[in-house]
């Protein structure tokens, strides 16, 4: 009894070495393995070019490589670059997919730097952003982009005229203004504290009025410079008539300047410098905190939609092919799709027969063959042949742009509770501004001299601003502490929404079962070698579609035998006639049943799989099953919590079935269209059940974007990760269990802070209106219960998983 | 207290300055990669150059 061959984990990404490989090379003095051909080559290339040093200082293995060819010249074509053109250095930015640790950075760094034509390349470690400078006369982009990917990173020019400019500038001005607003503030603030502790008329007037001409200069730059977004916020609101919380703010502002600005230069009366400083200061602190939310959610979200523009190779009428863009493809266009190309546009074969993998589109895990007439979908994958099809669909209704369209529909959307948010603030602003008018008319009427300094008090205290941090603080704590976990939330409200969920719905390929099923260990019993008992296998695996089969195939690819009259017994064996002798293959049961044999090797966790012939036990394969990592767990779990279950697939029965008994679903479907997914989905949230969709493929974007919470799982298509609220980012599906736990609570602390903010308003009301709060106090209570309820939310990152 | 007409706006225009400076790290990205740097100053030595470290590959490597 011998092994294959000693398991072992790639050099390069980590990964478990398959079987009968021997993939690797020499590094220092010793022999490393590789996973496959393409962690052979990267590694190679990062050797020859003197970056060795990248595995000695590396503290994390490198992202496993992306099996998927992509053809960047696409970014020459679309490429805004003009040939020829008088500027020769061009600017452009990269986002850099598969950064695991900093060695990555020095190692991308070096390498990119000492390409010929490249001027300058910085990387931003906090967001996986790269400056690249280059001459355009001496080296093309698609070059640049192919050197990165040789040393195993995937880099996308990323259009810095879009969002991200957009978020870094303003990121910009939130520094500055809250820098601004500091250092005023601080100024003020250490001014007014002398004024308050000198007793009454101890500083002589000439030098008290100097004081407060020094604190009013201060504050200009606080009023016009750090307060600009509220005041036209403010002005916006009061445009639309639909007043939001600027209204307010701007209002407790610019009175409280102009007021103290008034009394300052008639030298009587209280002045309000420093309440509308550190007033403006927590403010834009607040909102910063919020605007770190978005950026966090966008950014994470961002990576995603970035694709490769599709290249589609048109035959032109006189022969000639060129390539163009794929959305310039019009109507009858003939275009030629080789073998590891993306199919450009739905299409129908008119020369040529291939396989085509279209499991990204319909979760067929198979290829399917196609022949002359046979129709192609765009963004699916040729395999084999090269393939001449005639173009059958564009514009609207073509494959490509339904699925743009879905990423649009997916990025436009405002987060919910910003929107809840924002028409509850409405109503809560008219109130603030009616009870301060009222109470300042009432005092005003009454003769009494404080009217304005009550007025303001109660402006500012009655600013809804811990209730309207409640929700946020609540959302960024949790999500960054589900963010170093591997978890990416991109939608806050998903966060609120996982607890309530009733139903937990997942989909097959990708995401419970990674199609990586293979066979790990070969044991002989007999004169047969593994080799030949492999081959046995596999010719009899051939007419099986059971998932275990799958792994045979994928170890040997040609037949050296041809089995005959195979009979497949129901899913747990095959029997066939191969060189005149009967073999039987399968479960232990079932070749108990056909031959009768004992088996004294001891039990593993994996499955095993049998080979007999007549005359005994011919061989044991170890399958190691390809479910994901934690998902039976997970799967018990949610149960014990009273969620229900369920597994619906577009695959076959056969994976299906086999799947769901193995992690005990009792409900499943298979066979199902993505139409037949968002139906069921439908169903369920008519009978009021918030339905969690866990899925990977395209196919089920549309019902992810449906259910009340979408989840999708690492190496997840593009348009499913733009279209789910939380991305799992490792492979243990444990993690969604986190997920749930982070939920349940981050409602709960909302909760608190909710009701501690109410309080708070409710509270200081009454002692504002009556005159017992200064405007500073007032301002200084509002920070406070601000603060708290910050701290309050801070708890969810502190905490750790007790279960 | 006299005194304090010129340190007062001596202070102004020294928070001014202070201002500047800010506002110009801000606009010139100092402020933007607040991670980047702790990390490169690790990787900057050239090859040879750096002191021994252990070649053992299998510890402290973590799958992300």
């Amino acid at each position: 009894m011998n092994k294959i061959k000693e398991n072992d984990v790639c050099f390069h990404c980590g990964l478990d070495v398959p079987l009968n490989s021997n993939w690797g090379l020499e590094f220092d003095g010793s022999h490393r393995t590789m996973c496959c051909p393409g962690c052979e080559a990267v590694a190679k290339a990062i050797i020859d070019n003197g970056l060795a040093d990248f595995y000695r200082k590396r503290t994390a293995y490198c992202e496993p490589m992306a099996a998927i060819p992509e053809d960047l010249k696409g970014f020459d074509v679309s490429s805004d670059l003009e040939p020829g053109g008088g500027a020769d250095l061009v600017d452009r930015s990269l986002m850099i997919e598969g950064i695991s640790c900093s060695a990555c950075i020095w190692l991308l760094e070096r390498h990119v730097t000492q390409l010929a034509g490249v001027k300058s390349f910085k990387i931003n470690y906090a967001n996986r952003r790269a400056l690249l400078t280059f001459d355009s006369q001496v080296i093309r982009l698609s070059d640049i982009l192919e050197a990165i990917k040789s040393i195993g990173y995937r880099a996308l020019p990323y259009d810095t005229t879009q969002q991200y400019s957009n978020l870094l500038d303003e990121r910009k001005r939130f520094l500055s203004r809250i820098g601004v607003a500091a250092f005023c503030s601080m100024q003020v603030m250490m001014i007014t504290a002398g004024i308050y502790m000198a007793g009454v008329n101890e500083i002589e007037p000439t030098m008290l009025n100097f004081l407060k001409w020094v604190s009013a200069f201060l504050t200009i730059p606080v009023i016009f410079f750090s307060a600009g977004p509220f005041i036209k916020g403010a002005y916006r609101d009061v445009k639309n008539k639909m007043p939001g919380m600027d209204v307010p703010v701007s209002l407790g502002i610019t009175l409280g300047f102009v007021a103290s600005l008034y009394n300052t230069y008639v030298a009587t009366g209280d002045t309000y410098y420093e309440s509308v400083c550190m007033f403006v200061l927590f403010l834009l602190l607040a909102r910063y905190v919020e605007f770190l939310t978005r950026w966090h959610a966008m950014s994470s979200s961002e990576r995603i939609t970035q694709a490769v523009p599709v290249i589609a190779q048109r035959l032109a009428l006189n022969g000639q092919i060129e390539s163009i863009a794929a959305t310039s493809l019009q109507l009858g266009d003939k275009v030629q799709i080789n073998p590891g190309e993306v199919i450009p546009a739905d299409s129908v074969v008119i020369q040529g027969g291939s396989s085509v993998d279209e499991s990204i589109l319909t979760g067929e895990s198979n290829a399917i063959k196609k022949n002359v007439g046979d129709n192609l979908l765009g963004g699916s994958h040729n395999l084999a042949e090269t393939l001449i099809a005639k173009v059958s669909c564009v514009g609207e209704d073509s494959t490509l742009s339904t699925i743009s369209r879905l990423m649009e529909r997916a990025h436009s959307d405002k987060p919910a509770w910003v929107e809840l948010a924002d028409r509850y603030a409405s109503v809560f602003v008219t109130f603030v501004i009616l009870v301060t008018v009222g109470s300042g008319l009432y005092g005003y009427l009454n003769d009494n001299p404080d009217w304005f300094s009550i007025a303001l008090s109660v402006l500012v205290v009655t600013c809804p601003c811990a209730l309207s941090l409640a929700t946020p603080t609540a959302y960024t704590a949790a999500m960054s502490k589900l963010f170093d976990l591997g978890i990416i939330v991109t939608k806050g409200q998903a966060l609120e929404k996982l607890a309530i969920i009733k139903y937990v719905i997942f989909d097959k390929t990708g995401t419970l079962t990674q199609g990586k099923m293979r066979i790990t260990n070969c044991y002989t019993l007999s004169e047969y070698s593994q080799e030949q008992a492999l081959a046995l296998a596999v010719s009899l695996e051939q007419f099986s579609d059971h998932p275990i089969a799958q792994a045979f195939k994928r170890e040997k690819a040609e037949l050296t035998y041809q089995a005959e009259e195979v009979k497949n017994t129901n899913g747990a064996g095959l029997e066939g006639l191969i060189e005149g002798e009967q073999y039987y293959l399968g479960s232990k049961q079932y070749i108990e049943g056909c031959v009768g044999f004992s088996d004294s090797t001891k039990q593993t966790k994996n499955s095993t799989v049998y080979l007999a012939n007549s005359n005994g036990l011919i061989a044991i394969f170890n399958i190691e099953d390809d479910i994901r990592e934690g998902a039976e767990t997970l799967v018990s779990w949610l149960k014990e919590q009273g969620k229900t279950v369920s597994l619906i697939s577009g695959d076959h029965q056969a994976p299906v079935s086999w799947l769901a008994r193995h992690l005990s679903i009792s409900h499943y479907k298979f066979d199902t269209t993505p139409s037949e997914k968002l139906a069921e989905v439908e169903a369920l949230q008519a009978e009021d059940v918030q339905v969690a969709m866990v899925g990977d493929g395209m196919n089920d974007a549309p019902v992810m974007a449906q259910a009340d919470v979408s989840i999708s799982v690492s190496g997840a298509s593009q348009l499913a990760r733009s279209s789910s609220d939380i991305l799992l980012m490792g492979d243990d599906m444990r993690n969604l269990e986190k997920a749930f736990n982070m939920s349940i609570r981050t409602r709960y602390v909302i909760k608190q802070n909710m009701l501690w903010a109410l309080v708070y308003n409710i509270g200081a009301l009454p002692l504002a209106i009556s005159g017992q709060l200064e405007p500073w106090q007032a301002a200084l209570g509002m920070s406070l219960s601000s603060l708290m309820v910050v701290l309050n939310s801070f708890r969810l990152r502190l905490n750790i998983f007790s279960k | 207290m006299d005194s304090l007409y010129l340190l007062i706006p001596l202070s102004v225009i020294l928070i001014g300055v202070i201002m500047v400076i800010f506002l110009w790290a801000v606009k010139s990205g100092q402020f933007d990669d607040l991670e980047g740097p702790a990390h490169s100053i690790l990787f900057e030595e050239e090859e040879g150059e750096s002191n021994e470290k252990p070649n053992d590959e299998g510890d402290g490597l973590t799958m992300k």
